[in-house]
């Protein structure tokens, strides 16, 4: 890797950028995918004791049930329900749709309260 | 970083969202709509060998899908490139090692019969 001007500014620095709203959906999308990527191995150690026995799938439900299960799997829900929001958006943003500053704007909003609505609808939902 | 340059890992990015988006759109009308499986109703559903498919086929868009945005949080975050190069190739083998458990599981399950 070769730059032409070595000293050129690099703006990946968190702790100096500003953050605008689209910024702060952005940077939520890179948290939550790092968050799920995190929860992988999780997953497929809970897909394997929910496939093994009786026994470890009821295992797996009351780890899930635990305190700690229950805000795992608080922090997941919103990871996913943001990664998802957020991904949509980019989706669209590549065929150009809401790719216009102003419309960027509100739907950056969107996908950051969309993220922790639907987080808490399956919190709720999903518990039965 | 040439192995995978250019315009791939973007369109690879894109093509798993999509299919994991459309994935968990069903996913989501299933558990909607349907009741609570029990062990035994959950293993033979496993068992059949379309849903084995999309499974393998889903954890393999997933493990794809990380792979990319993991190598891309990597590039922008972290410099010294020792480290960088150390942290992929441990993120490579993490994920390749899931894949395989995948299947591993899918074979128990199809193995032990239903």
């Amino acid at each position: 890797m070769t730059f032409p001007d070595a000293r050129r500014p690099v703006f990946l620095n968190l702790f100096k950028i500003r953050f605008p709203i689209g910024a702060i959906a952005s940077i939520g999308h890179r948290i939550s995918g790092v968050i799920l990527a995190a929860a992988l191995p999780f997953l497929v150690a809970a897909f394997e004791r929910s496939l093994t026995s009786e026994e470890t799938y009821r295992q797996a439900v009351a780890v899930l049930r635990s305190p700690l299960g229950l805000l795992a799997t608080l922090v997941l829900y919103w990871a996913l329900a943001h990664h998802l929001l957020a991904g949509t958006r980019h989706l669209l943003m590549d065929v150009d749709i809401g790719s216009s500053l102003p419309t960027a704007r509100k739907t950056a909003w969107i996908v950051l309260a969309g993220g922790v609505v639907v987080a808490a609808m399956l919190f709720v939902g999903l518990r039965s | 970083m040439k192995l995978l340059g250019g315009l791939r890992p973007w369109v690879i990015q894109r093509l798993t969202a999509l299919f994991m988006l459309g994935c968990i759109l069903v996913l989501a009308v299933f558990l909607a709509i349907g009741e609570p499986m029990s062990f035994a109703a959950w293993r033979a559903w496993m068992s059949r060998p379309i849903a084995m498919v999309v499974v393998v086929l889903l954890f393999t868009a997933l493990f794809f899908h990380a792979w990319i945005g993991l190598r891309d949080v990597l590039l922008d975050y972290v410099h010294p490139l020792p480290l960088r190069a150390l942290l992929f190739v441990a993120v490579s083998l993490g994920l390749l090692s899931l894949e395989v458990w995948v299947v591993v599981i899918l074979a128990g399950v199809r193995g032990a019969g239903t």
